[in-house]
């Protein structure tokens, strides 16, 4: 069982063209049914639901605030390293762009975590770039081992692992996995990662299968917003979320919908997404599924911000710093890409109680994992 | 909302500033006739927000 041959049975350009297809009459539908398809979804995210944009944001506000409360979950990235050994054309720590290259030990990853705990943080997403040698299993068993005691709950971005490596993190403390397909358009996908193992789609396209099977709490999905067609991409999300949903049920998912920044070396994205498709993106995405937590990070401008979390938005990075020691160990090595949004934690917070809503810092913890096991 | 006349003499003659009172209800009618010109909103049978959620996109 995987998700291979759902997605194979779903060639790009049918895909596409039911997209563009739709009308405003499908979309009425998609809005009026209690459940919601993914051929409403279709309807949702095509550009015959731009003019019923204020309805979506209405229900999806609605929705969000029936499942999760009147709660926005605070996360902070901790990068551990920026060695990379593959090239991707977006970015900034591409094995072809010349910068510092830095790895944290353990002494300088708890000198980072102080500063996170600092300001409040207990969730942390441990990010790395992809090299075998420096920042393999073992590195990243060491770097659970060294921040549990720390936090309550560890995320990874990192690069796709086997199932018996996951398995291996999970008791060491791993909630959480975020693997981004990047693009669902396989073609495209060879051409933004020409060289190392990202290159391999499918490896990356089987990887949340592998982390189903080998029980982890969370996991997120998503697309870099600017390679293809976003329509289309955040189909395949939408396609990949329904179908691990009901293979993988007791697992939790997220997702998040990041666009292209500037970055050292990058190429500009080949699709923009305005601010307005973005909201309906998010629209869209709260009305296929309640449950699913919808993740902003500071790639965001403050204005965004404030207002997408009345609309869907359940989670929130803040205070983010995208290099290797950033918060307090070499806070001018270079960033795998720039923020927009700079505001410390406690201005996020602040803007949120301002909001009517409550900032979550904590919601999990190693108790509850060892009793759900 | 759309009445023709007001009778005010009585209200006006026995309040305590008489020219005050009656510039108050110079003042009410002025209000009342320009929100009957104005128009009220159309009824609706469900509630809309006030405040569009999407109104910061424009």
């Amino acid at each position: 069982m995987s998700f291979r041959p759902i997605f194979e049975s779903h060639p790009w350009d049918d895909v596409k063209a039911s997209i563009y297809a739709k009308t405003g009459a499908d979309v009425e539908r998609a809005l009026a049914a209690p459940r919601r398809t993914l051929d409403d979804f279709r309807a949702l995210i095509s550009p015959a639901a731009a003019p019923y944009l204020e309805q979506m944001a209405q229900l999806s506000q609605q929705r969000t605030r029936q499942r999760f409360g009147h709660t926005v979950q605070l996360y902070v990235p901790l990068y551990l390293s920026n060695e990379c050994q593959n090239i991707c054309t977006y970015c900034g720590f591409s094995l072809d762009n010349k910068i510092a290259r830095r790895t944290l030990s353990s002494v300088e990853m708890l000198a980072e975590a102080a500063v996170l705990k600092g300001w409040g943080y207990e969730h942390v997403l441990l990010v790395t770039g992809e090299a075998n040698q420096t920042v393999g299993v073992d590195y990243l068993e060491k770097a659970l081992r060294t921040l549990r005691p720390h936090f309550a709950h560890l995320s990874m971005e990192v690069q796709p692992l086997d199932q018996e490596d996951y398995e291996r993190l999970i008791p060491e403390g791993l909630n959480t996995v975020l693997v981004y397909q990047e693009t669902y358009h396989q073609d495209d996908y060879k051409k933004h990662h020409p060289k190392g193992k990202k290159s391999n789609f499918h490896y990356r396209l089987d990887t949340p299968d592998r982390l189903g099977r080998a029980g982890i709490h969370k996991m997120g999905l998503g697309v870099l917003i600017g390679l293809e067609d976003w329509r289309t991409d955040c189909f395949y999300a939408a396609l990949h979320l329904d179908y691990l949903e009901r293979t993988y049920w007791q697992t939790k998912y997220s997702l998040s919908f990041p666009r292209l920044r500037p970055a050292e070396g990058m190429l500009q994205p080949k699709v923009e997404m305005s601010d307005r498709e973005l909201v309906q993106l998010i629209c869209a995405y709260r009305l296929l599924s309640d449950e699913v937590e919808l993740s902003l990070s500071t790639r965001e401008n403050p204005t965004f911000r404030d207002h997408v979390v009345q609309l869907g938005i359940t989670s929130l990075s803040a205070g983010s710093k995208t290099n290797p020691g950033g918060y307090a160990v070499a806070p001018e090595s270079l960033e795998q890409f720039e923020i927009s949004d700079e505001r410390s934690p406690a201005a996020i917070a602040a803007m949120l109680r301002r909001q009517g809503l409550e900032p979550v810092w904590k919601d999990w913890d190693a108790t509850l994992t060892a009793l759900a096991r | 909302m759309g009445a023709d006349a007001v009778l005010v003499n009585t209200a006006i003659a026995v309040a305590g500033q008489p020219v005050a009172m009656a510039q108050a209800f110079r003042l009410a009618v002025e209000a009342g006739r320009l929100a009957y010109e104005a128009r009220l909103a159309a009824p609706a049978a469900q509630a809309v927000a006030s405040s569009p959620l999407t109104a910061f996109l424009d």
